[in-house]
């Protein structure tokens, strides 16, 4: 630990949990910055597309979903717009799947840094997820022609934007942090990740509503933050009511899931360099 | 005492050897041994970075109760052979690695140097990885900002700064990492091997700046296998060997004493392991001979008709059709001295052996009396079989053939020239034949 007043760092064995050296991560900001522009950049080098791909991928999947649930299986989304209604639900989803699936394998793909140089760690699994806040700004560009096309003009409700966000990105960098540790020791995590996503979408409403969950089984339901993110989205552009219940669950939730996870990168973190 | 900038207290580092699993030898066993693998990965994968039980024979201690001092402004080599744990030092004293047992405390900020561009990125141009690499090795944005036009001049590559990095000979990319090292303002630098890339001209350059870091009084752990470059920079050295300290001290001495360590410990040729090359056709010996007594010989004396002998088996070619061999003498702190070369060709030769001896006979030998060690490295059909550093030592004495009365002093190794003198006297008109 380094120690400004002494200006002595002891390196020895640590013990235990480890809280976050906030100090060290504030010395270090620069490098986040540019570890995220690295990212970006590396992302979509050498593409034809570039950042369009941002905006291609969750239309093109709220056009495939509009066709099959909302044409053909016809599932009930509360007299919205069923393309305003996925999309809407795509793109917190997309920003969290992806830096989830981005961030699983960073550390193990930048092993050639880790052994090589000391930095804050943590820095990677988190640039890799604010790299994708690119791609959810470019999603949002998208949302206002939607919306002028269905005649749909967000209210006050907007005002709850930011804390929906604040949730989001607390579930994605949680899981960020805690998946790119794992993967470190366990590649399962890399084989299983694609798959474990595919599920956790199937538990959150991207293709349906909340409100067809049962009754009785909506607390339970709601204990997955994605819930509380995802129909408050809806709410907060459509003018819907509040899910609060949800948001304030998906708060608490994804609080508890940020501390988990960062103890437990904290705690993995001094083996990294030895099992990578 | 003087003041200390690294204090090390009892420092161990263990590792976890790769453990060889079982294997079954009947279908029913493979099937259960399949059934039951994930318990056995997850406790494999679990363990690597536990060490309960030290009596554990899968257990390698890297680094044993090491334990030494570095003052302020000191530059300090550490030498020793591979597997010595000077890499395990180094990132353990960078914060990389932990330590098992034991303790290192550092005064001042300290950076790490155990690459050259540590975190480039092939599709970010050089300016921006000049950005990404500084502060990985700690620098802030400002600090780069202003010294950013200083860097860039240092690395030579002003031309391409704004390219992508992916386009870059691997020469300039060496460059541009050093540039950006070479502006670190930490107290404490350690450095690992780098100097081993680039060219002769690169590495003088970064010799010059490495000498000037440390004159800036700032702390220098450097390790190396260029024992000159240890003792041109180091005063004083530490050496290594099977993770403790063997001796620390002057760095003549300690180098002095490596290399004795090194010559110790010479195992035939054929049985080395740490060897280079594809192995299709292998060194299996390397001798000696006097030529006036036609006996393998360590000492010849300078003058004397000597010749190497180089003994090579083929072990995949079915056919060699071409044949290479080249081998480096050095002095005995490894440097330089002469190559020796030739390459055969089948065409020119009624075939070549499968397994023969090289003969390359030199005479008047014109080594000054010392040490001598050589790599060989052997090419065949166009292809690096094999190489060996350190393959041979041998120990030259003054002959009299070069009519060297006058004693080179230091005792170092070098070459002697065949040499006519006269003397001029330019008053009178004719020459003095």
């Amino acid at each position: 630990m380094f120690d400004l007043k002494t200006n002595e760092t002891v390196i020895r064995k640590s013990k235990g949990w480890i809280s976050i050296n906030w100090n060290e991560l504030i010395f270090h900001r620069d490098l986040l910055f540019f570890l995220t522009v690295r990212e970006v950049r590396a992302k979509y080098a050498q593409s034809i597309l570039g950042v369009s791909w941002a905006i291609i991928q969750p239309l093109s999947t709220a056009l495939v979903f509009t066709i099959i649930f909302g044409k053909l299986v016809r599932v009930n989304s509360n007299g919205i717009p069923y393309i305003l209604f996925s999309y809407l639900a795509m793109l917190p989803w997309t920003y969290f799947s992806g830096s989830v699936n981005d961030a699983s394998t960073s550390l193990v793909n930048n092993a050639t840094l880790i052994t090589k140089v000391y930095f804050p760690r943590i820095f990677i699994p988190v640039s890799a997820a604010i790299a994708r806040t690119l791609d959810l700004c470019i999603g949002f560009v998208i949302l206002i022609p939607l919306l002028i096309i269905h005649g749909r003009v967000p209210g006050w409700n907007l005002l709850v934007l930011p804390l929906l966000l604040l949730i989001l990105f607390i579930t994605s960098i949680s899981l960020c942090v805690l998946f790119s540790a794992m993967a470190v020791q366990y590649r399962d995590v890399k084989h299983a990740m694609n798959f474990l996503l595919q599920l956790f979408m199937y538990t959150t409403p991207v293709v349906y509503s909340s409100y067809s969950v049962p009754k009785a089984w909506q607390h339970w339901y709601a204990l997955n933050p994605m819930v509380g993110v995802i129909e408050g989205f809806r709410a907060a552009f459509l003018n819907l009511p509040m899910p609060w219940e949800w948001i304030i669950m998906a708060c608490l939730v994804s609080t508890v899931m940020l501390i988990f996870s960062t103890a437990y990168f904290r705690h993995k973190e001094s083996i990294f360099a030895d099992v990578v | 005492m003087s003041d200390w900038a690294i204090k090390v207290e009892s420092l161990s580092k263990l590792y976890r050897l790769g453990i060889r699993n079982h294997r079954a030898d009947t279908l029913f066993g493979s099937a259960i041994s399949f059934v039951k693998s994930p318990v056995r990965n997850f406790k494999k994968l679990r363990g690597l970075g536990k060490f309960n039980n030290l009596n554990d024979k899968n257990i390698f201690w890297a680094l044993n109760n090491i334990s030494f001092q570095v003052n302020k402004g000191e530059a300090i080599g550490i030498v020793g052979p591979n597997g010595a744990g000077k890499s395990t030092l180094l990132k353990i004293l960078s914060r990389i690695a932990e330590p098992s047992f034991g303790q290192a405390r550092v005064r001042g900020r300290i950076s790490s140097l155990l690459e050259v561009g540590t975190g480039f990125h092939p599709e970010l141009t050089g300016r921006d990885n000049i950005y990404m690499n500084g502060t990985i090795l700690g620098m802030t944005k400002n600090e780069i900002d202003r010294k950013l036009d200083q860097i860039i001049d240092y690395s030579g590559v002003e031309r391409h700064i704004d390219t992508n990095l992916k386009f870059y000979s691997s020469g300039m990319k060496v460059r541009l990492g050093f540039a950006v090292a070479a502006f670190m303002e930490q107290e404490i630098i350690i450095v690992d091997e780098v100097l081993a890339v680039g060219d002769s001209e690169f590495q003088k350059k970064c010799l010059g700046t490495m000498g000037n870091v440390a004159s800036q009084g700032r702390t220098v752990l450097f390790v190396s296998h260029d024992l000159n470059a240890v003792q041109n920079l180091c005063k004083r050295a530490i050496l290594l060997k099977n993770g403790a300290i063997v001796k620390d001290g002057n760095s003549t001495t300690v180098v002095q004493e490596y290399l004795e360590l090194k010559d110790g410990e010479t195992t035939v040729l054929h049985e080395r392991k740490d060897r280079t090359g594809r192995g299709e056709v292998m060194l299996t010996d390397i001798s000696l001979i006097d030529n006036d007594s036609s006996r393998a010989v360590p000492l010849v004396l300078s003058g004397s008709e000597i010749s190497f002998l180089i003994s090579y088996k083929s072990i995949n070619f079915d056919q060699l059709n071409q044949l290479e061999i080249g081998i480096d003498i050095f002095g005995h702190s490894r440097r330089f001295i002469t190559p020796l070369h030739e390459k055969v060709d089948c065409r020119k030769l009624n075939g070549i052996p499968q397994a023969g001896i090289m003969e390359c006979k030199i005479a008047n030998f014109p080594l000054l009396s010392g040490k001598y060690r050589l790599d060989v490295n052997l090419y065949a059909n166009g292809k690096f079989c094999d190489g060996v550093r350190d393959a041979f030592f041998f120990e030259v004495a003054n002959g009299g053939h070069y009519k060297q009365p006058y004693n080179n002093g230091h005792g170092s190794e070098g070459v002697l020239v065949r040499q006519d003198w006269k003397i001029h006297d330019p008053l009178s008109k004719s020459l003095a034949i």
